[in-house]
């Protein structure tokens, strides 16, 4: 066999002690689909340190793509596949997630607000900002047709709450992929969009590049 | 809300449409204010006012909404905000009241504490007059009026001032992804002065605030003149028998919450400090970063929103779950879900071990079934062995005489038994082709104990020979 003394280094990584000691753990938040970011100081830390070592072993072992993004200073880890193929545990469909619809809406508001809101130092939203958008702000029209499929100068708390409800549980989505940071006291969610939002935008790469002809072809109105 | 709340609410409300101009009145009375404000006489006539309504109502803006009624608006102004100088009743003057008012606004637009430098104002206000160390009541008067009256507010309204200014230039901003690339570019060069004026300004707060050192020390070593005193630990006290020990701990506890309270000041300060600096920081580093790639990222946002608009607008939110558009891709992500098992551990307590025993074995009773067993294999093995004789010659001979056959067993074997179980044999292993005759005469065997019906087997296909 050739090349077999490469082949027995490159998981020799995995007898040093602190990779053992962390090892679990972080194999478990990469492939549960959590981003690493910069400050998980520890994690991150091992990950830049032996990033061709772990990237050799989830291509290998996993199919998968480890890959490692910087954006507005944060650098940041995550897992994905390799261009088209669904990873070597194909028929254990169970690693291959789609995205809920409202998974995908949520995360296009999401990085709207995180663009509009380039130059501050913190992205930070609350519901209630949520709801004014929605009942003032510019795009007020459509995102009310989307909710309540009816324009109306008031809503009801019912339908309030249960909006609150369903968005809020796709924040607990984005929460656990650490896009977002999100803490809920008392009925009161406060959310910080973090920089691996841009995990979601480039999963969308293609279609907001080729914007025009992608929307082209649905024959949208603005 | 309470009964008291109600009412007081309801007075403040009274009170406050009289204090305040409404938005035309207010307008009216600017433009009063810029008449008189480069003139020596701090007066004028009513043609005056009258042209300040005709321009405020002249303005676009205000046009089209509503009817103005020049004799209404001037009651109102009369009522505080405009006077008639005494004994001259075709002449006015703004109220001291509405030239404040005016100021609270002009303020907002053109702040002046951005333009004073902030550290001379500091040291001048900071300083501590001398000899506190005998005097609580000056170190009171000095905490109270230059301290919390002035220097407090002087340095609360810079810091008021840059928060936000800060605040509106990311918010203006915010806006340059949504124009087009030059206008864009011209924006952050703008911009980028803008924040490092903002920058040196926050420097200026941040250098002044260092001077809070010496202030603080000094306090904090007035303070522990009063508490040596307090404690007898000086010689003054010891001579000067007016003192005595409650009036020195009273004075030494004065001293120390005025030092408290102007320590807590200064932490405030240092905190909005950090905070203002980092948005300096960020916007500003975001402004450089952005000059670098602005086409790119205002494409990048707009078509997002784009892509946002069309998704409102098409997509069905859904209970229990929402529909993208048609042929809206869906995108994957990797998301295992571990799921550990383990199962649990029941002591249910009546479950008692097996404790295995040795059978003892019996040799006589496993010898007789043995033989037992023997002698039956060896009889089905000779019930076996008749019956294909039998067959056999059912097949040569085409007719056998069953019954004689089965005496004859009977007899060999000295059993009936055998002969009976052969015959059952043999009834059951012929095919549909032998014919079976049962002639009701008696056939018995040797000793007369087993009788049968005689019983024949021919081949039916064969002639009877």
């Amino acid at each position: 066999m050739e090349n077999l003394s490469s082949e027995q280094t490159q998981f020799e990584f995995l007898a040093i002690p602190q990779i053992q000691k962390n090892f679990a753990e972080l194999n478990i938040e990469l492939l549960r689909g959590k981003t690493i970011l910069a400050d998980s100081i520890g994690l991150y830390g091992l990950l830049e340190e032996y990033k061709d070592e772990f990237e050799n072993y989830y291509l290998r072992l996993y199919g998968l793509e480890l890959k490692k993004r910087v954006h507005d200073s944060m650098g940041y880890f995550y897992l994905d596949f390799v261009e088209s193929s669904k990873g070597r545990l194909s028929s254990s469909s169970n690693l291959y997630h789609e995205l809920d619809p409202r998974h995908t809406i949520v995360g296009f508001i999401i990085a709207n607000l995180y663009l509009s809101t380039y130059f501050n130092a913190e992205k930070k939203f609350s519901w209630e900002e949520l709801k004014y958008e929605v009942e003032n702000g510019e795009l007020k029209d459509a995102y009310q047709n989307l909710f309540f499929k009816e324009k109306r100068s008031e809503y009801s708390t019912k339908e309030w709450s249960e909006v609150k409800k369903e968005i809020n549980t796709v924040l607990n989505f984005f929460d656990r992929m650490r896009i977002i940071e999100k803490e809920e006291t008392e009925g009161e969610i406060n959310f910080i969009i973090l920089p691996s939002i841009y995990r979601f935008i480039e999963l969308y790469k293609n279609e907001i590049e080729n914007a025009k002809t992608f929307l082209a072809d649905k024959s949208i109105s603005e | 809300m309470s009964k008291q709340l109600i009412s007081s609410v309801e007075k403040f409300h009274d009170v406050y449409t009289e204090l305040f101009p409404e938005s035309l009145e207010a307008m009216v009375l600017y433009c009063l204010y810029q008449e008189i404000k480069d003139s020596t006489s701090k007066e004028f006539d009513f043609s005056v006012i009258k042209s300040a309504i005709h321009e405020v109502e002249n303005l676009e803006f205000i046009k089209r909404s509503r009817n103005i009624q020049n004799e209404r608006l001037f009651k109102k102004l009369l009522n505080g905000f405009v006077e008639r100088v005494t004994g001259q009743s075709h002449k006015f003057y703004l109220t001291t009241h509405a030239e404040r008012v005016i100021e609270i606004v002009l303020q907002r637009i053109d702040n002046p504490y951005l333009k004073f430098p902030l550290k001379d104002t500091f040291e001048s206000f900071f300083s501590l007059p001398e000899n506190l160390d005998n005097d609580i009541d000056k170190l009171e008067r000095w905490h109270r009026l230059n301290f919390i009256n002035t220097s407090q507010q002087v340095v609360l309204s810079h810091l008021e001032a840059l928060k936000m200014g800060v605040d509106y230039a990311v918010a203006e901003l915010n806006k340059v992804l949504d124009t087009d690339a030059l206008t864009a570019m011209q924006m952050l060069e703008h911009f980028s002065l803008n924040f490092q004026t903002l920058g040196d300004k926050a420097r200026q707060v941040g250098e002044a605030i260092v001077m809070k050192d010496r202030v603080y020390y000094r306090l904090k070593s007035t303070v522990n003149v009063y508490m040596e005193r307090s404690e007898g630990l000086t010689n003054e006290s010891l001579r000067d028998s007016q003192y005595n020990y409650e009036q020195l701990d009273a004075e030494y506890k004065r001293a120390r919450h005025i030092r408290e309270d102007i320590s807590s000041f200064f932490t405030r300060i240092d905190n909005q400090l950090t905070i203002i600096n980092k948005r300096i920081a960020f916007a500003s580093n975001k402004i450089t970063e952005l000059q670098e790639s602005l086409s790119a990222k205002s494409h990048y946002k707009v078509s997002i929103k784009k892509i946002l608009i069309y998704l409102l607008n098409n997509s069905n939110w859904g209970k229990p779950s929402a529909l993208l558009p048609d042929n809206f891709p869906a995108k994957y992500t990797v998301r295992d879900q571990f799921r550990f098992y383990a199962l649990r551990q029941w002591d249910l307590g009546f479950l008692k071990k097996g404790i295995p025993f040795r059978h003892t074995i019996d040799p006589a009773y496993e010898l007789e079934q043995r033989n037992r067993f023997e002698r039956e294999l060896k009889q089905q093995q000779k019930i076996r062995d008749y019956t294909n004789v039998i067959l056999e010659q059912v097949n040569k001979e085409n007719r056998v005489d069953l019954s004689n056959q089965l005496m004859e067993i009977a007899d060999q074997n000295a059993s009936a038994e055998m002969a009976v179980l052969s015959g059952h044999e043999v009834i059951r292993q012929i095919n549909s082709h032998t014919k079976i005759n049962v002639e009701r005469r008696l056939i018995s065997d040797a000793t007369n104990t087993f009788h049968l019906w005689k019983i024949s087997l021919q081949n039916k296909h064969s002639s009877n020979s």
